[in-house]
């Protein structure tokens, strides 16, 4: 077929002897480092974080490509058109490797599977060269069993993670141009962070850590992310408080992940009721939505989620960790998670606090019954996908599942379970539910 | 497709032609040349005598395959939309790409070729081709072995990986 195709094209006689005497490739070797940059970038945009990973090594145009500060959103943004996940694994100690690993898998989510059933190539993060804060000294090492690191939040492809058994030392790093650096120590052992671009600033790359120390207490760090000299680096300022603590902060609970939208970040807590004036007999909790402004630094709106749609119980503890999703359009999309049911409320005007009940999934009645016993069991993770409708939030959730040595991907949409990979039994899925940008975070 | 080849019924299908950087000359169906979004854009503006392309920047050899590309993709959008009418089943759509992967499977100085003269003519669907194939090349090769295929120099940037 394709030889009667090109039986049409008729080469007729040079009539130019020497031709229009410019740019003559063919025939002389080619120089892919001197494309246009559009088209390089497009070239990277298509490549897996790991293919990332080594293409940065390729040519310092090329690494200086990857490392903008830029780069990482643009490439997330580009994979998460094809739905990809990107997931965080850590494996314990063994005889064999005596240290935790902590390595990051994609997954496309787009049919065809590959072919081989393995997640594709890992991403290891270079712990073994983590050096502590303002000094050349190694923190974690190979043979330091103590050094396990959770992560905390993502924004933009980076990760910030907090050294388990001294959480008042923090790292961010960006798996794709392999940059770790450790951050300035806090001084509050805090568990709930946030990740977030500093729009308000002129220059690219900088970015916010923010720890919720209480009601209306914060901490935050500016973290500016450059490229200089062929080589990632990482600027960042001393840390500031903001707020001040109050009686009741022993009574609050955070009990989702801190979500950006434009100028907010939106967090779940689990408090006791302020409507409920004996202290001796209820004591009933509720959740609280709380909206706070990165700019105007006010302290932060709160909005009860009324108790009609939703309350903890023993069967939702407060300590659960629940699911704050920005839908497309910017209403904000809270899923409750229970042993047995994803209940999901969506709430379209934060400013007249009016939930809708959108949705909700029992375990018992989907088809295909997914082999896990409840969405809070260990090897369970659930991942809150972006750029979904409010019509169609059975595609905003994701069940990923490590059975044995297989991972299983039960889609809540078409409720089909499919196989998507396989990982050893000794890595653990990351626990679930903290994560950004389609990255996995640990709870604890 | 013999009365294809019978001028006595075809009537004489408008050509334009194009003129490659070493000067020699394709005569090519007038919506054939269409499909480069450059051609397309300033075509109407053009005498119909006129419609002479001087290609500075595409040698004959990779201005061959361009056209057989769009060739291609033209007869094939027209078989695929006349199944469609006719309602009749089609395997048309996979055929082509099957016929794409078969094309752009060449060698890395011809990809590259490909790449600039589909940037520079505009051709969005080959470009893409094109850049996709880049990326599948790269995939699951070591910086060095990137280097090599692509011909890229190394300015000696050390591979954070293998340091450890």
């Amino acid at each position: 077929m394709a030889a009667t195709d090109a039986s049409s094209v008729v080469k007729k006689k040079q009539r130019l002897i020497g031709g229009l005497g410019r740019h003559n490739y063919s025939g002389s070797s080619c120089y892919f480092d001197s494309l246009p940059e559009e088209i390089t970038l497009e070239i990277l945009f298509r490549l897996t974080a790991e293919d990332l990973s080594s293409s940065k090594c390729v040519s310092k145009l090329w690494s200086s490509f990857i490392s903008r500060p830029t780069f990482g959103n643009a490439h997330l943004q580009r994979q998460q058109e094809e739905q990809g996940i990107i997931f965080t694994t850590v494996a314990k100690p063994t005889n064999v490797i005596p240290n935790y690993q902590y390595n990051h898998f994609s997954i496309s989510l787009t049919p065809p599977i590959p072919p081989s059933l393995n997640p594709r190539k890992e991403l290891k993060m270079p712990f073994l060269k983590l050096k502590k804060w303002g000094t050349e000294e190694q923190v974690v090492d190979e043979n330091d069993k103590e050094a396990v690191l959770c992560l905390k939040a993502s924004c933009d492809g980076l990760l910030l993670f907090q050294n388990k058994y001294n959480p008042l030392l923090l790292y961010i790093s960006n798996p794709i141009t392999s940059h770790f650096q450790a951050l300035p120590p806090t001084k509050d052992p805090c568990s709930n962070w946030a990740l977030f671009p500093d729009h308000y600033s002129a220059s690219v790359g900088k970015y916010k850590v923010f720890a919720i120390l209480g009601r209306s207490k914060f901490r935050t760090l500016t973290v500016r992310t450059g490229y200089c000299d062929a080589k990632a680096t990482t600027r960042t300022y001393p840390w500031m408080v903001w707020g001040k603590s109050c009686d009741s902060d022993d009574f609050f609970n955070v009990s989702s992940q801190i979500v950006q939208f434009q100028k907010n970040l939106f967090w779940l807590t689990t408090e006791k009721d302020d409507a409920d004036n004996s202290p001796f007999l209820t004591c009933e909790e509720c959740y609280y939505l709380y909206i706070f402004d990165i700019k105007a630094r006010k302290p932060p709106a709160r909005k009860q989620v009324p108790h009609h749609l939703v309350q903890p119980s023993p069967y939702t503890p407060c300590n659960s960790p629940h699911l704050l999703s920005v839908l497309n359009g910017g209403s904000l999309c809270l899923t409750v998670v229970s042993p047995h049911q994803l209940q999901m409320f969506v709430l379209h005007d934060t400013l007249t606090n009016v939930w809708t009940s959108s949705y909700c999934i029992r375990l018992q009645s989907l088809r295909n019954h997914p082999p896990l016993t409840s969405f809070l069991s260990d090897n369970t993770c659930l991942v809150a996908m972006r750029g979904v409708d409010s019509t169609n939030l059975s595609n905003l959730v994701k069940v990923i599942i490590h059975l044995d040595d297989e991972l299983w991907l039960y889609d809540l949409g078409t409720q089909e379970p499919r196989q998507i990979g396989r990982l050893s039994k000794d890595r653990k899925l990351t626990r679930p539910y903290f994560f950004h940008s389609n990255t996995l975070v640990t709870l604890h | 497709m013999k009365d294809s080849f019978n001028p006595s019924i075809e009537p004489p299908k408008k050509t334009v032609t194009l003129v490659s950087s070493d000067g020699y000359d394709f005569e090519v169906e007038e919506e054939v040349a269409l499909e480069s979004q450059v051609i397309k854009d300033g075509f109407e503006d053009k005498a119909v005598d006129d419609r002479e392309y001087l290609l500075f920047n595409v040698h004959s050899d990779t201005l061959e395959l361009i056209i057989k590309y769009c060739e291609k993709h033209v007869s094939s959008r027209k078989s695929i939309s006349a199944a469609a009418a006719s309602s009749s089943s089609s395997n048309g759509e996979e055929a082509l790409k099957e016929w794409d992967e078969h094309f752009i499977s060449v060698d890395t100085n011809t990809l590259y070729d490909i790449l600039m003269a589909a940037d520079y003519l505009n051709i969005k669907s080959l470009l893409d081709l094109a850049i996709q194939k880049v990326a599948d090349t790269i995939h699951g090769r070591s910086p060095e072995q990137i280097r090599k295929k692509f011909n890229i120099e190394n300015d000696s940037i050390i591979d954070p990986w293998a340091s450890e």
